[in-house]
């Protein structure tokens, strides 16, 4: 299976009033057709960084730097109106805040349309009959009355598949979901991972799905590659990942839920201090000061991202080895 | 911390909600009943969790527990003693031991003033620290909540939002408080920050003697921290209960379904149930029981009676029909159908 | 695309601040407007001739004795601009100020008090509002007489009621905040949070309107003068020698001097009040910084 999006070597650097920061450092990862791929990580790792990178949706002054293969295009090397044809159409995006990301002041149907009128020159008439159709596949009640409804008139959740539906009015390859449940009830929750599944299976969608909680990542992500510090730090398949994680970091932030089916009232176990700023990274790898398998070179080597047991690990320790 | 030996003034629970209602009142607007009559006790040194999604009037019954909002019907008891309404006084000294926390750590805190005279603030107020003990106090208060002391020379925008929280809950502290109400506080937080804060609330409970209403849409971390947890609906509490059994056995549909709702972090690809539909407008209330047009098991009666709140076994309370037979508890999907029931009351 | 627009530059904002003196604009304004006030303090020094002496061959155009030429009367322009800014820039400062404090105080008390003094309050300001600002300001110069004092108090009743809405607005917006609620139910009075939470976060905004307003009221000043409703002959005021050089379009330099002194005066103060507006932005100086 041919990849639909490979990504090598990205750095991302941004400017700040003391020099340069570098936010993502070096990442490499691929998107298969119909797969959904979850980048995780906490607040600051440069998750969302490396996404907007790929759009061309950097801060002004950013550098941006590696390559990523789109459609037998590269996105970095793509810039104003032939970057906006292709992720204007072929990419959609969905942001966490449904209440930021859709126009208060325009009709949900004037804000479906737009994009398919401009990327897909549709008709005023066969515009409305597709963002119909595209209201109903994310389960919008009353869809031909919802196109003339303003955003305030909607729930959150209802927002937020608003949102995806927007994103999917060009008829995407790529959807790429920048924590769209965070804001929302568990119960609202559900109903989008299900409808994102759903769009997975049924119109071979790809997702890149950006989250910070791996419990979402669980119920639908495919792969999974876990982000510290503007480094990849482990990847590899979600049952692998998830249920015997080798990475201290990825253990860590395992532990840091709640576990719905543990038996005893295991306590939570909080990761010590708080990810570096990208101004501060420290040396050796950028794990090391909050880790409690931290070992001498750690403090000095960078580890890197490298094959392990059908997985990608970049520790030095490797202390889950042995399955444990 | 003079907090060892709390004084049990007064008799009774420490936070006492009994049928309290919120209403919104707007010109040209309908009236919103938030809150329709909900009741909920937090005992001395209990942590207690009050669940459910937006708009089920949870937050607007955390509000009107400290006073922000008044209560339109019912009453309010900190330590048996009636929580009045704020105005633009000062509030009486004896509500300073009920503080609150808010969900948002990036607004809760002046943007402009530095951490140390916010802290310092309720100590100038209520007089609690002499001015020059002041510093030694605000720099002990950072410390309970894990902050170095070099952080009250500095500004909120410093902060990550897990740190942020800290510090709002470090300045609750600060009043000396026998009970917290904490709106949402782990609803803007990264898992990992998620964890910190949690665990700094239960241990701030267990040693200071605090008792906690903690609000949270999250029923999972919830069960984690809280050791009796209310689920609220549209403004009614529909279950009341031990963590432990309610989320072993959840006696609510609407129960039920949240923790149906909450995704597991084991790799395995399990889909959370969603429950249909949403929560309906609080101005316009299905009738009887507010649950059934989305409960799975609704039967005629639910849409015909309100029901009433039953005692099961010693510690919980559940209103719902389906639990009203007199049978041992069971899950609702569990229980056989109701309809002799129904018929034996018709 | 315009909100994922939007959402770039806060984020933008958010991560690198300049410094507002980094910024050219700000720092073009801040230089014409401290110029001005140097200017305006030290004219004895600065100008080469006495404003009022009629000793100078009228109307001849600029030359290496006089810069800006002399008027009809045949007294030195530049000498006149010179003088002028004593007259514009410390009057426009403390009209302003007055503004501001009248504004400000009205405004407070409409958002602290609110129900019937903030009712009666804010309809005297959609009052006032409801005038076109140089048409109201003529007729109160009109009614309390000619000169520049009483331009100067129909320029404050003028302006004043922009500072009672902003204010009144900030404060019901930072009274309402999760961080007052907070001072509150520590045990805190309305009174006391009105002073130290509420307060210090309306003093930027006002800071930057007031700014922004000394441009309009050394506009509205020029204006007045230029109608003749504010400085009297033979006093130099730059509306007034406009008014005048207007008479005598062939001496181009009689009006064109005074009318850019107006013209980099408002501009610079335009343009420092824009980047104090960035500055006090809370995006960028203290919000936001999420991570």
């Amino acid at each position: 299976m041919t990849a639909l999006l490979e990504v090598e070597g990205l750095r991302v650097r941004l400017p700040t009033p003391r020099g340069f920061a570098t936010v993502v450092d070096g990442i490499d990862y691929h998107v298969e057709p119909a797969q959904v791929f979850g980048v995780a990580g906490e607040s600051g790792s440069g998750k969302t960084m490396s996404m907007l990178a790929l759009l061309g949706l950097l801060p002004p002054g950013a550098v941006v730097e590696g390559r990523a293969a789109f459609g037998g295009k590269d996105l970095l090397r793509l810039r104003g109106r032939e970057l906006r044809a292709v992720s204007g159409r072929d990419i959609g995006m969905v942001f966490q805040d449904p209440m930021t990301s859709l126009h208060p002041m325009l009709t949900i149907g004037q804000q479906l349309t737009e994009h398919m009128r401009r990327h897909l020159g549709l008709g005023r008439r066969a515009a409305g009959d597709r963002a119909v159709e595209l209201l109903d596949q994310v389960r919008i009640p009353g869809p031909r009355s919802a196109l003339h409804a303003y955003p305030h008139q909607f729930s959150g959740g209802m927002r937020q598949r608003i949102a995806i539906a927007i994103a999917l009015a060009c008829g995407p390859r790529l959807l790429i979901a920048d924590e769209p449940t965070t804001a929302l009830d568990v119960t609202v929750q559900a109903g989008i991972l299900r409808l994102l599944d759903r769009l997975r299976r049924e119109h071979d969608l790809s997702v890149v799905l950006i989250t910070h909680d791996l419990a979402v990542m669980s119920s639908i992500a495919d792969r999974i590659s876990i982000f510290y510090a503007g480094r990849v730090v482990e990847s590899g398949r979600r049952d692998e990942l998830l249920r015997r994680p080798r990475h201290p970091y990825t253990r860590a932030l395992l532990d840091a839920l709640p576990h719905p089916e543990a038996a005893r009232d295991t306590p939570l176990v909080a990761i010590k201090g708080a990810p570096p700023s990208p101004q501060q990274i420290p040396p050796g790898c950028r794990y090391h000061p909050r880790c409690p398998y931290a070992i001498e070179v750690c403090t000095m080597d960078d580890p890197p991202l490298v094959p392990t047991d059908g997985r990608r690990l970049a520790c030095h320790v490797d202390p889950f080895a042995d399955g444990e | 911390m003079a907090s060892d030996n709390v004084p049990l003034n007064g008799e009774g629970p420490a936070l006492e909600l009994r049928d309290v209602e919120v209403v919104y009142e707007r010109r040209g607007r309908e009236r919103v009943r938030a809150v329709a009559g909900a009741s909920l006790t937090v005992e001395r040194g209990q942590i207690v969790g009050l669940v459910g999604e937006s708009g089920c009037g949870k937050s607007s019954l955390a509000r009107a527990s400290v006073g922000l909002v008044p209560a339109a019907g019912g009453s309010v008891l900190f330590e048996s003693r009636e929580v009045t309404p704020l105005t633009r006084r000062a509030r009486p000294r004896e509500l300073a031991r009920l503080q609150m926390v808010f969900q948002n750590p990036y607004s809760s805190l002046n943007p402009r003033r530095r951490i140390g005279s916010q802290l310092a603030d309720a100590l100038d107020v209520l007089d609690l620290a002499a001015p020059r003990e002041r510093r030694a106090r605000v720099e002990e208060l950072l410390d309970l909540v894990g902050l170095p002391a070099s952080a009250a020379a500095r500004y909120p925008h410093q902060f990550s939002g897990g740190q942020r929280q800290r510090i709002a809950v470090a300045r609750a502290l600060a009043a000396d408080p026998s009970v917290l109400v904490l709106d949402e506080p782990l609803a803007s937080l990264d898992a990992s920050a998620q964890a910190q804060v949690a665990n700094l609330l239960v241990d701030l409970s267990r040693r200071l003697s605090l008792s906690l209403l903690l609000i949270s849409h999250d029923l999972a971390i919830v069960r984690h921290v809280a050791d009796v947890v209310s689920v609220m609906y549209l403004g009614v509490m529909v279950e009341t209960g031990p963590a432990r059994s309610l989320w072993s056995l959840p006696l609510h549909p609407y129960t039920e379904a949240l923790i149906g709702a909450v995704p597991h972090p084991d790799g395995s690809g399990f889909l959370p149930e969603a429950l249909p539909g949403e929560v309906p407008d609080p101005a316009h209330p299905p009738a009887a029981c507010r649950f059934h047009p989305r409960c799975p098991y609704a039967f005629d009666r639910c849409s015909k009676e309100t029901p009433v709140t039953l005692a099961i076994e010693s510690e919980r309370t559940v209103a719902c029909w389906l639990q009203a037979g007199g049978s041992p508890p069971a899950r609702p999907g569990e229980r056989p159908q109701p309809l002799p029931l129904l018929h034996a009351e018709e | 695309m315009s909100t994922l627009a939007f959402r770039m530059r806060a984020r933008r904002r958010g991560g690198t601040t300049r410094p507002a003196w980094r910024q050219p604009l700000a720092v073009a304004g801040g230089v014409i407007a401290i110029a001005w006030l140097v200017v305006a303090i030290f004219a004895p020094f600065i100008a080469p001739h006495d404003p009022l002496a009629q000793t100078f061959t009228p109307a001849q155009s600029p030359s290496g004795a006089h810069l800006f030429g002399t008027d009809e009367l045949g007294r030195d322009v530049l000498s006149r601009v010179i003088y002028g800014a004593r007259v514009s820039v410390p009057i426009a400062l403390l009209l302003v100020s007055l503004a501001a404090l009248i504004g400000g105080l009205v405004g407070g008390l409409a958002g602290y008090f609110r129900g019937i003094v903030d009712g009666i309050s804010m309809r005297t300001v959609d009052l006032v509002f409801a005038f076109p600002p140089i048409i109201l300001a003529m007729v109160v110069a009109a009614v309390l007489g000619r000169g520049l004092r009483n331009a100067a108090l129909a320029i404050v009743v003028v302006a004043w009621p922009s500072y009672a809405r902003v204010v009144r607005g900030l404060v019901l917006s930072v009274g309402d905040t999760e961080y007052v609620e907070s001072a509150r139910l520590l045990g805190a009075s309305a009174r006391r949070t009105l002073f130290r939470d509420v307060l210090p976060n309306v003093a930027g905004p006002v800071f930057v309107l007031a700014t922004l307003d000394l441009a309009n009221a050394i506009l509205l000043l020029s204006g007045l003068s230029f109608l003749g409703l504010g400085a009297q002959p033979p006093q130099a005021e730059w509306g007034s020698m406009v008014a005048n050089g207007a008479q005598y379009f062939q001496w181009w330099w009689m009006g064109t001097f005074p009318g850019l002194a107006i013209f980099t005066a408002v501009l610079a103060f335009n343009f420092l009040g824009d980047s104090l507006r960035d500055f006090f932005d809370p995006q960028t100086s203290w919000g936001g910084d999420e991570r």
